[in-house]
């Protein structure tokens, strides 16, 4: 049960290289906050620096009101969980579990009793006494879980806990680790560069790229209302559509390549040089033909439940993903209409790439 | 289990044939020899000799001289086995901490690995050196009253001295190795679940550094028992009074300089016969202990 607040982290390595240019973040009680981003973009750096396994070079963080820039990460009443588990592994599941408790001074009763309650939530009771090695990858991370959760730490920190497993279990560990936070309501910083895991889990998502906190929101929000062009690309699955695109004279269209027209819902300054962001699923097929989009069919993809269309606008070799439901079979070079309702054109500024 | 056989042909003999040969002829002969000679009874001259059965192992066991030797051979092997894993350990494990110039320290502890045992003694011979040696001086000038020549302790620090020093080097490079090997992921979890140093050392490296520990300590044992020879005959000679000499230096005095080539023999069966107990007895109650 604790806040974590972030005051213009920075971390700079010693060789001069900037991981984290100034990070400003409150973590509520109870919270799950993603960190999200491509590999590079200082989201693991920050979490360690949060943890204290790497040092701070410039801010605060602190835990609840505690400035713990100075203090060692065994003090800072938090738990981690790694990508390969660390487990220790000359010890048995039930010593990985309750080494930290020993650590701290505990009683053998009071060790016991949490580590059987942790291995019951888990479903560990059968494991405990067999070493991490003679578990399955679940099965380990699992136990490091449990040794997370045993000590009831004030914050949980994971990092990258789930791209080591296959893909289904991936999906179950990852409800499991949304059900435990719940249940335990404790403050949680989850890295990840799994935009599903991220939408999935958080409270509150950041998108980080480049040691910047690109956007933090709620990851609706930073779904339908990306703030800027990196943002609206990492966040989605197909991306999102670019397209260079021009606003109309008259400021109510922005004209895309030659012939495309599209409607806007707010009024940009005329003539300015903009990249229009479409969602693959925000087009709608015009069965009669009639809409201001038309454009040929280069490839597409049945994945059963929804299609994905790869189509062709004119613009350059660039394919334009169009995501439909259910199942269609459509030939290559089959010209389809489309429109799009104008609350969901995104529009960038070519030059920032801050949205308009 | 039933295993795949394949056709058998002559063609694999014939490639390990030279292997074979070189260990029957540089090894298993020379042993054999040994044996042999062990039961014979040679005159000065080696004239002539005779097959005595057991009077040279009787000899030898019942001789002050070889227990003493047998004595100091457990007492330095020991000493040198752990010393030079202890301060070898120390130094690979604060090594491994060093951020800057990490390279530069970790060559110039490697290096004395490339020194061979002969000029390892030199070196020390020349250190305690009665008449320029500088750490000779220098024990005296602090009121040690050092004497190697008359005391056989002092000489005894000397050859075990310099012994640990030769191997160090050595053990540091495996444990440096054994060190990063450990994931950098579980020294972090362990800094979260443990705040003391010290304690997670014990707890968590050095069971995780025990198979190369072990390891070591093979390896350390038979360099104490054996290679040894180069540093005790090049600074220590064995004296004062073969308080210095180890097993195998007293085989080659005995056999070499003193001709007795029976109780020489016999008294390195009797080596080989310790080693084997020896190494069996580690592989067994030992390694089974260490691997996790």
């Amino acid at each position: 049960m604790a806040t974590v607040t972030l005051n213009q982290v920075e971390k700079t390595y010693l060789n001069g290289y900037k991981a984290i240019h100034g990070i400003d973040l409150k973590i509520q009680d109870g919270e799950f906050t993603v960190l999200v981003g491509p590999s590079g973009c200082g989201k693991s750096t920050l979490l360690r620096m949060i943890a204290g396994l790497e040092s701070i070079s410039d801010g605060e963080i602190a835990i609840d009101d505690r400035v713990v820039n100075k203090v060692a990460p065994a003090d800072r009443d938090i738990a981690m969980v790694f990508q390969n588990y660390a487990l220790y592994p000359h010890m048995s599941n039930y010593n990985n579990m309750a080494y930290g408790l020993r650590n701290r001074g505990h009683s053998k009763a009071e060790i016991d009793a949490k580590v059987r309650e942790a291995a019951r939530i888990l479903q560990l009771d059968d494991h405990l006494e067999r070493k991490p090695r003679q578990l399955s990858g679940g099965q380990r991370q699992r136990v490091a879980m449990g040794r997370a959760i045993v000590r009831q730490p004030k914050v949980f920190l994971f990092d990258e806990p789930l791209s080591n497993l296959d893909a289904k279990l991936r999906v179950d560990m990852r409800l499991e680790i949304k059900n435990l936070q719940q249940r335990l309501g404790i403050s949680s910083v989850y890295v990840t560069h799994d935009q599903v895991e991220a939408m999935t889990l958080a409270d509150r998502l950041i998108v980080m790229n480049g040691g910047v906190a690109e956007q933090i929101g709620t990851p609706i929000d930073i779904y339908e209302k990306p703030e800027t062009l990196f943002v609206a690309g990492f966040i989605g699955s197909p991306a999102m559509n670019f397209l260079p695109g021009k606003v109309s004279d008259d400021r109510t269209h922005v004209v895309v390549g030659d012939k495309v027209k599209l409607d806007l819902d707010h009024v940009v300054e005329a003539g300015r040089s903009v990249t229009v962001g479409i969602r693959p699923e925000h087009f709608r097929l015009c069965e009669d033909g009639h809409g201001p989009v038309s454009a040929s069919v280069r490839m597409v993809e049945s994945l059963g439940a929804e299609t994905l269309v790869y189509l062709d606008f004119g613009i350059g070799n660039e394919n334009v993903t169009l995501r439909i439901q259910g199942t269609h079979q459509f030939a290559k070079g089959t010209v389809l209409t489309l429109s799009i309702t104008p609350d969901k054109i995104h529009l960038f500024d070519d030059e920032t790439g801050k949205r308009i | 289990m039933k295993r795949v056989q394949f056709e058998h042909s002559a063609v694999p003999y014939l490639f390990v044939a030279p292997q074979i040969l070189i260990i029957s002829i540089f090894f298993l002969w020379p042993a054999a020899q040994a044996v042999y000679q062990s039961f014979l009874l040679e005159d000065a001259f080696g004239m002539s000799s005779q097959f005595v059965w057991f009077r040279n192992f009787e000899d030898v066991l019942s001789s002050s001289s070889w227990m003493r030797s047998a004595i100091f051979t457990v007492v330095f092997s020991v000493s040198v086995s752990v010393l030079s894993i202890a301060i070898s350990l120390f130094l690979a494990v604060r090594a491994d901490e060093v951020v800057r110039g990490a390279k530069t320290y970790k060559t110039l502890l490697m290096w004395g690995y490339a020194i061979a045992p002969p000029v390892a003694g030199l070196l020390g011979n020349m250190l305690f050196n009665p008449l320029m040696g500088d750490l000779y001086m220098a024990l005296n000038s602090f009121g040690f009253e050092f004497n190697h020549i008359e005391n056989p302790n002092d000489a005894a620090f000397i050859v075990i001295l310099i012994a640990v020093w030769k191997q160090v080097s050595v053990n540091f490079i495996f444990f440096l190795s054994g060190l990063q090997g450990i994931p950098k992921s579980i020294q972090e979890a362990a800094t979260l679940d443990c705040k003391s140093a010290e304690r997670r050392f014990w707890t968590i490296t050095f069971p995780l550094l025990a198979p190369t520990t072990f390891f070591l300590l093979v390896i350390n044992l038979t360099y104490a028992f054996f290679e040894t020879f180069g540093i005790i005959d090049v600074s220590t000679k064995g004296a004062p009074g073969g308080s210095t000499a180890t097993l195998v230096y007293k085989v080659y005095v005995d056999g070499f300089l003193g001709a007795d080539l029976g109780g020489s023999s016999a008294q390195s069966v009797l080596l080989m016969i310790m080693v084997s107990v020896l190494t069996v007895f580690q592989f067994r109650f030992i390694e089974r202990k260490v691997h996790y």
